[in-house]
């Protein structure tokens, strides 16, 4: 039978057994040797390492180094897979095997439970009053057993004084649970699991998908931070989430990646339209000599493919959560766009339908406008202004227009997407949100509406080391403005000609910290 | 089956197309383009006394080959070597242009590339006279240009040229800048892959005989280092 991944908020607080038999599970795997690969550190180096940084915050002894073999050298280290639809399986198979091996260490021990499985924290849980918060269980460096909390860390800043804050827009899944598709196309819409990718450990290419930025890339900033007082822009304040290369040392982490797994599932059973991918480069892949490859709770390693982590009751992973619910009770980010258009334009009303959603024609992509300049942000909230291209905004306009719109069979009207280009940082911890079409002067926090999205720099730094084989080109994000560009037109204001950005620093951006080197806007017709 | 294959691999549509631009400048080459055909008489020729230095052997060049022919030359020798690498830059300019200024784009950014590279390959084609003058022989240039490059393959700084030739520059689109930046991605990528390149180019220039098998064989490192995946284990802090 299944073993049931458990929400850590349905547990008893703050020391549920399942959460109790975890640090002591942890404990254990903290107690062996680097170069075991069954150790925490080996795991966590699985998933990124740098020497130095692991030797400043105490990971390495003086005396000691990483480890020395072939496997870890060329294969083990940094595997993990960002910005790409290899994320989400990547991280299923991560998760498996760390979970398979706390508890082979857990069942060592005297009165262990033979069912253990890793809880998750689901932090839009209807259970507790604020299910935002740090569970009290790793908030806090006491713990029934004595001692040093295996599941405390310090180096969780949180908003810089170790209280971890996490506002509900840091976490809604809306934009991943309700977009159908998988698989994502650069520049536009990069779909529920990221854009096409081959092997992709830093996030200087590509596109991430909307679960990886949120709420996964949020999560991770709001909860490692930086140290208040100190240089948000020097990796030495950041916290342990904050960067790839140390995120998984934090215990937090594990419970974290449980929940992204867990809405892969909320999303692949929600609508029976959501597919994961079928070509056989996802299936089997990585192509090339780079593969997943993981080690087992014998020591040994095994290599798996996205087409083994597609069951969750299979022998080799034989787990289900506790709940997969669907939050949004079956709605569709077509279908609401569609119902909100036809409501507001008389005449059109009943477009909205199944018929339209399944159009799934591979969608043209096309850049419709640019600012002029980079744009730095400091602590203060920063502005741009996009410049749009007339001939390419008609496009978007006609796309609207009624004859076309009241057709039945007819594509949904243009989306359009904000595109942060090549944004440089040393701050990994930088979240900032991100408004559109504000009037100038506008309190943003009064127009709720105008808010694109949130971002979170979550790997920003590697991205931004000129050193590393992208010479420093910077990450992407892009936010859908779909919604924004449809109540222009249903206002009867389709002058797209000069559209206003506002970024607005949610945690420490430091000063002249991050670069957006082109604030951009595409169209994506489908 | 096979598109997929490719697509897994790394070869787009785009990919292809660059292949095949590639293996017809390889074909004129073979063919006998005029800078090659006569590779082994210039730098038999350099091996005399009646080539001392750079002034004299560049007009010695241009007489016996010509002006148009010593940079039709160099370009296809580019293009059949540097062609496939190029795919990742060229998306770039695609997908971040207006879609009527794409070829514009391309254009001026291939024009701004090949103009660097024609120049590195005159410099290289007198460094290549130079040192056949100095040696006294074909064999002695090569030795001497495959221990430099050797030197340079294995060196940390060629490895931060290299990770410049992946900077995906912003790229504007009104203006006269709408012009100028992808002129000068062209001209800058093309400087940071001569750094990382020149000695793959220089070995089949002075090795005049064998030229062909050394520069299919630089062509295949490069579109393998170009178009290779960053993969795990490469996570070391450089830092900066």
């Amino acid at each position: 039978m299944a073993r049931i991944r458990r929400n850590v908020w349905s547990l008893a607080q703050p020391w549920d057994p399942v959460l109790l038999w975890y640090a002591r599970g942890v404990q254990v795997l903290k107690t062996r040797p680097f170069a075991d690969v069954t150790s925490w550190r080996y795991l966590a180096a699985i998933h990124g390492v740098e020497e130095q940084i692991w030797r400043e915050f105490g990971w390495l002894k003086p005396a000691e180094h990483l480890p020395q073999t072939p496997e870890f050298k060329k294969q083990d280290q940094g595997q993990c897979q960002h910005h790409g639809w290899y994320f989400v399986p990547w991280h299923r198979g991560y998760l498996a095997a760390f979970e398979a091996i706390v508890r082979a260490a857990i069942e060592k021990l005297p009165g262990a439970p033979k069912d253990w499985a890793l809880p998750y924290w689901d932090y839009n849980s209807k259970a507790v009053a604020n299910p935002r918060l740090l569970p009290e269980a790793f908030a806090k460096n006491v713990w029934p057993d004595g001692g040093d909390n295996p599941l405390f860390d310090k180096r969780r800043y949180g908003r810089g004084d170790g209280v971890v804050v996490i506002r509900p827009e840091d976490v809604d899944t809306k934009t991943a649970l309700t977009d159908g598709q998988f698989e994502g196309v650069a520049n536009g819409s990069p779909g529920f699991g990221g854009v096409r990718t081959p092997f992709q450990h830093d996030a200087d290419r590509d596109h991430e998908g909307w679960l990886e930025q949120v709420p996964h890339d949020v999560v991770h900033g709001r909860v490692g931070g930086s140290q208040a007082g100190q240089d948000p822009n020097d990796w030495r304040s950041a916290g342990l989430m904050s960067m790839p290369e140390t995120a998984g040392l934090d215990p937090i982490f594990w419970l974290h990646h449980a929940n992204i797994d867990r809405l892969w599932e909320v999303w692949r059973k929600r609508d029976a339209s959501h597919k994961n991918p079928v070509l056989s480069s996802w299936l089997n892949g990585p192509a090339g000599r780079h593969k997943f490859i993981l080690p087992q709770p014998n020591g040994t390693r095994k290599q798996f493919a996205p087409k083994d982590m597609l069951d969750t009751t299979a022998p080799a992973l034989n787990y289900v959560y506790e709940d997969t619910s669907d939050p949004f009770a079956g709605q569709q980010r077509l279908s609401a766009r569609l119902r909100t258009l036809s409501m507001a334009i008389p005449g059109a009303q009943g477009v909205a339908g199944p018929e339209v959603s399944s159009v799934a024609k591979k969608p043209i992509v096309e850049l419709l406008g640019a600012n002029a300049k980079a744009v730095m942000l400091s602590n203060a909230p920063t502005s741009t202004t996009i410049k749009v291209d007339k001939p390419t905004a008609r496009k978007v306009t006609n796309s609207f227009k009624m004859n076309e719109f009241t057709a039945r069979s007819v594509p949904e009207p243009d989306r359009v997407f904000l595109n942060l280009e090549n944004i440089t940082s040393d701050n990994n911890a930088a979240v900032f949100d991100v408004y559109v079409g504000l009037p100038e002067g506008a309190d943003p926090a009064a127009h709720p509406d105008n808010r694109a999205g949130v971002v979170s720099l979550f790997g920003a730094r590697a991205a931004t080391n000129m050193a590393k084989p992208h010479g420093g080109s910077g990450m992407t994000k892009v936010l859908e403005i779909t919604d924004t560009i449809d109540r222009l037109h249903l206002s009867g204001n389709a002058d797209l000609s000069n559209l206003s950005v506002l970024f607005v620093p949610v945690s420490s951006v430091g000063a002249g910290g991050v670069s957006i080197k082109r604030v951009s806007i595409y169209r994506q017709s489908s | 089956m096979l598109r997929q294959w490719l697509q897994a691999r790394g070869f787009g549509p785009l990919g292809l197309l660059l292949w095949g631009v590639s293996l017809c400048a390889w074909l004129l080459i073979v063919g006998g383009d005029r800078l090659h055909v006569a590779l082994p008489l210039l730098c038999g020729g350099a091996a005399t006394s009646v080539i001392p230095q750079g002034a004299f052997a560049l007009e010695y060049a241009v007489q016996t080959v010509g002006w148009p022919a010593l940079a039709g030359g160099s370009a296809l020798m580019v293009i059949a070597m540097m062609a496939p690498a190029l795919a990742g830059p060229l998306l770039h300019l695609w997908y971040r242009s207006l879609s009527r200024h794409r070829w514009r784009a391309i254009l001026l950014f291939v024009a701004g590339y090949l103009s660097i590279w024609t120049i590195a390959c005159v410099i290289l084609i007198l460094t290549a006279y130079l040192l056949h003058g100095s040696t006294g022989s074909e064999l002695g240039a090569g030795l001497v240009a495959a221990a430099a490059g050797l030197a340079w393959q294995i060196s940390p700084v060629r490895a931060r040229c290299l990770a410049r030739c992946h900077l995906r520059p912003r790229l504007s689109i009104f203006g006269a800048a709408a012009f100028a930046d992808p002129l000068l991605f062209g001209l800058t990528l093309a400087c940071w892959c001569v750094a990382t390149c020149w000695a793959l180019m220089l070995l089949p220039l002075c090795l005049a005989d064998a030229h062909l098998p050394i520069m299919a064989a630089g062509a295949l490192l490069v579109a393998i280092e170009r178009t290779r995946q960053p993969g795990a284990g490469r996570s070391g802090l450089v830092f900066r």
